[in-house]
């Protein structure tokens, strides 16, 4: 490791806050994408399987 | 004369759906990995810049952002040229889904620039040209989701979107040279197609770590919002119900992911 210890790590010569808020909130939006793309899916599933149900439904007692 | 049975094969949904779900692991963990790896190498290990000390670390998120954004826009302006060309389903839907995520790339970019200028330029945002042609970018991709969401026919919002989107696409040469024409705080890029790259390759190794990580992770994101997409749109359909659903009874069904 290039730092001498965890607080030369986080202070970084003075530009440690600058430096950890770009890493952190790059890590926040990706996180937050792939947990969006997540629930879209469960969602667009959820959906699929009421149509499936409706489908069949409308199957057994044809009007 | 050209085989296009491959072409016709990519335009359905189907088959997309069933390929892309191998394709899935392949982007999701090298891509994690290259990203989040390059992250620790750039933060831990590489020694700083002589000029510009440890902020040049921000370079490792910065870079990969503004890079993968500028190529998801031209990315999404080919998917509308195939979609008005040939009016495939799924181009539209390649389309919708890039919006979202290359604007929140294009936010990162001009957030983590602005807090990077703050100590190595003295200020958080100046109107030069690369830093407003990536607003503008900005603007592009709020604009394409907020057409998408204006009209009621999907039809319609396609069409209208894959216009603005390859209309837009004149920003992206604007942006990547904007650097080299008008000359100001922005400097012009480190990494060159041609010719010698001005970084020293202790840091371009990490840079090279996190941007392809970056790309990974947006072909994953790309596809799993693209399936979303599909699941959403062709929920009726037999064959995706059956894809879907069966070896199990409906109800359980609602619980998978």
């Amino acid at each position: 490791m290039y730092f001498e210890s965890v607080e030369a790590l986080l202070y970084m010569d003075g530009h440690g806050s600058y430096v950890w808020f770009c890493f952190a909130l790059t890590f926040a939006v990706l996180v937050g994408l792939i947990v969006q793309a997540r629930r879209r899916n469960r969602t667009a599933r959820q959906l699929l399987a009421s149509a499936a149900r409706r489908r069949r439904a409308e199957q057994r007692s044809p009007q | 004369m050209a085989n296009w049975a491959w072409f016709h094969k990519w335009g359905s949904p189907r088959w997309f759906y069933q390929f892309s779900g191998r394709l899935l692991p392949w982007l999701a963990v090298p891509g994690l990995l290259l990203f989040i790896g390059g992250c620790v190498w750039g933060l831990l290990f590489v020694p700083p810049d002589f000029k510009q000390g440890n902020s040049f670390r921000i370079i490792y998120v910065h870079v990969p952002a503004a890079a993968v954004a500028m190529g998801a826009y031209m990315f999404m302006a080919t998917a509308a040229a195939v979609h008005l060309i040939w009016r495939m389903k799924l181009a539209a839907m390649v389309m919708k889904v890039v919006a979202p995520i290359g604007a929140s790339l294009t936010f990162l970019s001009l957030v983590t620039g602005a807090v990077w200028g703050k100590p190595t330029w003295g200020t958080w945002w100046v109107w030069d040209a690369r830093i407003t042609s990536v607003l503008i970018l900005f603007f592009l991709y709020l604009g394409i989701i907020a057409l998408h969401q204006a009209f009621e026919n999907r039809e319609a919002a396609a069409k209208a979107c894959a216009v603005l989107a390859i209309v837009g696409a004149v920003n992206i040469p604007i942006i990547y040279w904007s650097v080299e024409w008008w000359y100001s705080l922005h400097q012009p890029a480190s990494i060159k197609f041609i010719g010698e790259s001005t970084i020293h390759p202790t840091m371009l190794r990490p840079l090279m770590a996190t941007l392809s990580g970056m790309y990974l992770l947006f072909g994953w994101l790309v596809l799993l919002y693209t399936r979303a997409e599909i699941i959403d749109r062709e929920r009726n359909t037999r064959w995706l119900q059956d894809m879907l659903l069966t070896d199990r009874p409906a109800d359980s069904a609602e619980r998978g992911a």
